[in-house]
C-alpha cells in the first residue's frame, strides 16, 4: 500500500480531485474560503500533517503540476496580444496605475508590519509580496531579505488575491474588467490573475500585463524602500 | 494543435530563461518570455491560432499549478506563529490597498482622457 500512496499519481490525483471538488463547492455555494487553490493547500496540508508526510517529499510528486506554472504565464501572451492596441492607447494610464500601487503596496506592508513590530528581516522579506514568486525571491535576495520566507509571503498575497479579490473589486464599485484586471494582477500576481483569467480574456490581458510591469517596477523601487527599512529601524 | 501550441509555448519560456541567464536580467524567464510570445504575435512571425489550444488549456487551469507551491506555506508555520498578526495583517490590507490605488488611478486617468 505504501508504495501506492508514496506515488506521483497518488498525489497528483488527490491534488487535481480536492481542487475539482474546492471549485464545485465555490460554484454551488459562492463562499469566498471555498476558493480552489485555498480550499485544496488547506486539506492538503492538514492531510499531510496528520500522515506525518515531508513536504519535500509531496513537493516531489506534484512537481509535474508545478511544471505548467512558468508555461501557463507565458500563454498569458495570447490574451495579451488581443487587447494589445486597447492597451498602447492606455500605455501613460497603465504605467502610472502600476507604478502608484506599486508604491501604495511598498508603503502599506512596510508601515504596517513594522507598526506592529514585525522583525526587520520580516519587514524586509515582505516588500515583494505582490510580485510573482520567481521574480519575488529574486528580489528577496538582493534586498537583505530571506527569499524562503518571502515565497511563503507571496502565496499568502495570492490566495489573498485570489480569494477576496473579486468580492473586493465589487465592494469598491470596480465593474471594469481592464481596471479590476491591473488591480488584481498588481496585488496578487499569477495567483490573483488565475482567479480572474476564468472570469473573461479581458480580466486575463490586464492581470498578465500588470503582473509583469509590477514585477518591473517593484524590482526597482524595493531596494529603496529596504535600505530604509535598515537604517530606520 | 495542442502539440505544436505546447511547443512554440515551451520554447519561449525556454528563450526567456536563457536571454534572462545570459544577458544577466534581473527579471525571471517567465516575464521576459511573455514579451517575447507577444511580439512574436505582434510582428505576425506566429499567428494567435498557432498558439490557441495549448494556450488556452494553460490559462483555464492556471490556479491547479499554484497549488502545490500554496502547501509550501507549511513549511513556514513557525514564522506564522510567532509574527502572525504583523504578517496577516500587513498583507491583507495592503493587498487592498493596492487593489483601491490601481482601480482609482486607472479609473480617474482613462475618464479625464475622454
Amino acid at each position: 500500500m505504501n508504495h501506492i500512496i508514496d506515488s506521483q499519481l497518488f498525489w497528483v490525483s488527490l491534488t487535481i480531485g480536492l481542487f475539482l471538488l474546492g471549485k464545485f463547492l465555490s460554484a454551488k455555494t459562492r463562499f469566498v474560503l471555498f476558493n480552489p487553490v485555498l480550499f485544496s493547500v488547506t486539506i492538503l496540508i492538514i492531510l499531510l500533517k496528520i500522515a506525518g508526510i515531508e513536504y519535500s517529499s509531496y513537493k516531489t510528486n506534484t512537481d509535474i503540476i508545478s511544471f505548467f506554472l512558468a508555461p501557463s504565464v507565458i500563454a498569458l501572451a495570447l490574451p495579451l496580444y488581443k487587447e494589445l492596441e486597447e492597451i498602447k492607447k492606455n500605455h501613460m494610464a497603465i504605467f502610472i496605475s502600476l507604478t502608484a500601487g506599486s508604491l501604495a503596496g511598498l508603503i502599506s506592508v512596510s508601515g504596517i508590519s513594522l507598526l506592529l513590530a514585525a522583525d526587520t528581516l520580516t519587514a524586509i522579506s515582505l516588500l515583494p509580496k505582490s510580485v510573482t514568486s520567481a521574480i519575488a525571491i529574486e528580489i528577496s535576495g538582493k534586498i537583505g531579505g530571506e527569499p524562503s520566507l518571502t515565497a511563503g509571503f507571496v502565496v499568502i498575497t495570492g490566495i489573498i488575491g485570489a480569494g477576496g479579490g473579486l468580492f473586493f473589486l465589487r465592494l469598491i464599485n470596480e465593474h471594469s474588467h481592464k481596471g479590476g484586471g491591473l488591480a488584481i494582477g498588481c496585488a496578487a500576481h499569477a495567483l490573483g490573475t488565475a482567479a480572474i483569467a476564468e472570469k473573461g480574456e479581458t480580466y486575463a490581458a490586464y492581470g498578465g500585463l500588470a503582473l509583469c510591469v509590477t514585477g518591473i517596477i517593484t524590482s526597482l523601487l524595493a531596494p529603496v524602500f529596504a535600505y530604509l527599512i535598515k537604517y530606520l529601524f | 494543435m495542442m502539440l505544436k501550441s505546447l511547443f512554440l509555448i515551451f520554447a519561449s519560456l525556454l528563450a526567456g530563461n536563457a536571454l534572462s541567464d545570459l544577458l544577466k536580467l534581473p527579471l525571471p524567464g517567465s516575464v521576459i518570455g511573455l514579451v517575447l510570445l507577444t511580439a512574436l504575435l505582434e510582428f505576425k512571425v506566429i499567428k494567435p491560432d498557432d498558439i490557441r489550444e495549448g494556450a488556452n488549456l494553460l490559462i483555464n487551469n492556471m490556479a491547479l499549478f499554484f497549488v502545490p507551491a500554496g502547501v509550501g506555506l507549511m513549511l513556514y508555520f513557525d514564522v506564522l506563529k510567532t509574527e502572525l498578526l504583523p504578517i496577516g495583517a500587513s498583507c491583507v490590507i495592503s493587498t487592498f490597498i493596492v487593489i483601491i490605488t490601481v482601480s482609482w488611478t486607472f479609473k480617474k486617468m482613462t475618464r479625464s482622457r475622454k
